[in-house]
């Protein structure tokens, strides 16, 4: 089941004359995201219908103030979901269900099903993609990125040290070419944050200790982890299977090999 | 006047609102995030709840068609446009500017300072203060340079030692200014070891207790090449060494 194509001119006009037309106009969104909460264990298959009916119940109340506090800046469909899933989340409050969850790492090492693991590696892969958009600001995500690939000894390029020190002096850049660049499997983690600790904070002006920047670093892999989860978690995603993603994100054909 | 991001797009917790929940995902979707109003990328860089709002609408959406015409990622038309334009070559400009600098700017040097010899900490102690280093006049550059000079009679012995016993440096050769050091061995025979720190002029530095094939020395250390010898029951094991790095 898929929803109407989209046409926001026609959702802004049906919000402006005829709000029953556009709650109905929207029926298949909201059955769509129902069933994603349910797929993800949130409700029961055989609570759809009801659940669908208060989600609906809830809207009928929400619509005229949607009317009023809609700004336009957004799709309206997208507005409209944002609205969807925070209904379904406050129904779901409380609840002590367990959502099942996707395990990547069993869907790559034993794939029973060809399709359905493609399908799922490419969503992992997309969905991480989308996680780490959202830390791109500045330059947070190139030192992100780098010091991620550093936990996961994976070796270092050029522009992996340029994304977050674009003005690197040639002694710093060529210690962590000699130092990362190549296989350093053997490196303990300390001697990686011990040696890494002085030209970041020289790139960014800080005082920071090795230990207070491994653990910056272990704090935003927990929250990257969360992401990919969701919460309510959706998936089961660990550090062994961020490790996948983070090498399959710098070596693309990584999770296709056979 | 346009209303700004932040009356529309947060709520009074300060936090994204359905509105501008949406409003980022749509950036997403659309990949046009760049495009996003910057108080609504700088609150999401840093936001784990927002993330976690943003993240899961996106995956409740994903497989869905969305429109490529939006009310606000849209492509600047007229003259949105020349101002763009403009801005785009200032910036090239700049770029360019800055690139010229990078290049021929003249390499930093040590910061001054009343200058000290810079002693050397227990393996377990807490990072020694740092002590400034002295500026470098017109003959420093020869100095900095003799700092990395080998020394031939322990440079002959680097990567071996007078036992037979198989060594092996598990190591960095280098070591960036700044950071402290870690040594790291592998051997058949059990510990404990002495490790012996000189410095290229053949003086012992240090000499430190090791029990477990491991030891660090607490840093800054000057730039310049050092040797370490691994001694056990007064036989040289081991040279190793290593630099520290301008």
């Amino acid at each position: 089941m898929s929803a109407p194509p989209p046409d926001n001119q026609k959702d802004l006009e049906l919000l402006k004359t005829d709000l029953p037309a556009l709650l109905l106009r929207h029926q298949q969104t909201v059955q769509i995201i129902v069933r994603r909460y349910v797929s993800s264990g949130m409700f029961k298959w055989e609570d759809f219908e009801d659940t669908v009916q208060s989600v609906n119940e809830q809207l009928i109340v929400r619509m005229p103030s949607i009317q009023s506090g809609f700004n336009g800046t957004t799709l309206f469909r997208t507005y409209f979901s944002a609205i969807v899933r925070n209904i379904c989340l406050s129904l779901y409050k409380g609840s002590q269900r367990q959502p099942k969850m996707f395990r990547i790492n069993e869907s790559i090492q034993a794939a029973q099903d060809e399709t359905s693991d493609h399908h799922h590696i490419e969503h992992a892969r997309q969905l991480f993609k989308v996680v780490m958009k959202q830390f791109d600001y500045k330059s947070d995500l190139p030192r992100l990125l780098f010091l991620l690939k550093l936990r996961y000894k994976i070796p270092i390029q050029k522009g992996d040290v340029l994304g977050w020190y674009p003005r690197c002096p040639r002694e710093d850049f060529a210690t962590l070419l000699t130092a990362f660049g190549k296989d350093y499997q053997n490196w303990m983690e300390k001697e990686i944050y011990a040696f890494i600790a002085p030209i970041m904070n020289r790139a960014l002006k800080k005082e920071n200790s090795p230990d207070s920047l491994r653990k910056w670093t272990l704090g935003k892999i927990a929250q990257i982890i969360e992401l990919l989860n969701g919460n309510p978690p959706r998936a089961a995603f660990n550090e062994e299977t961020l490790k996948i993603l983070v090498e399959d994100f710098f070596s693309p054909f990584l999770l296709n090999q056979e | 006047m346009k209303p700004d991001s932040r009356d529309i797009h947060f709520d009074e917790d300060g936090h994204l609102n359905e509105e501008g929940v949406a409003l980022y995902v749509d950036g997403l979707r659309l990949e046009r995030t760049k495009r996003l109003p910057e108080a609504i990328q700088a609150h999401v860089a840093d936001c784990q709840q927002c993330r976690i709002s943003v993240t899961d609408l996106y995956v409740l959406l994903e497989g869905d068609q969305v429109e490529q015409a939006h009310p606000t990622l849209h492509k600047p038309t007229g003259q949105w446009s020349l101002i763009f334009r403009v801005a785009a070559m200032v910036t090239v400009t700049v770029g360019i500017a800055a690139i010229v600098y990078f290049f021929t700017r003249p390499s930093p040097e040590v910061p001054s300072s009343s200058g000290a010899t810079i002693t050397l900490a227990g393996p377990d102690s807490a990072l020694h203060p740092v002590t400034p280093e002295k500026q470098p006049h017109a003959g420093a550059k020869e100095s900095i340079a003799a700092n990395y000079d080998a020394l031939p009679e322990l440079e002959s012995l680097v990567g071996g030692g007078t036992r037979g016993e198989a060594f092996e440096s598990l190591s960095p050769a280098s070591w960036p200014h700044g950071s402290d050091i870690y040594l790291r061995w592998k051997t058949t025979g059990p510990g404990p070891w002495t490790i012996v720190l000189v410095d290229n002029l053949g003086k012992n530095l240090k000499e430190a207790r090791a029990d477990r094939a491991e030891l660090r020395l607490a840093g800054p250390f000057r730039p310049g090449l050092y040797y370490w010898k691994v001694l056990q029951n007064g036989e040289l094991m081991y040279v190793g060494k290593f630099r520290v790095e301008k």
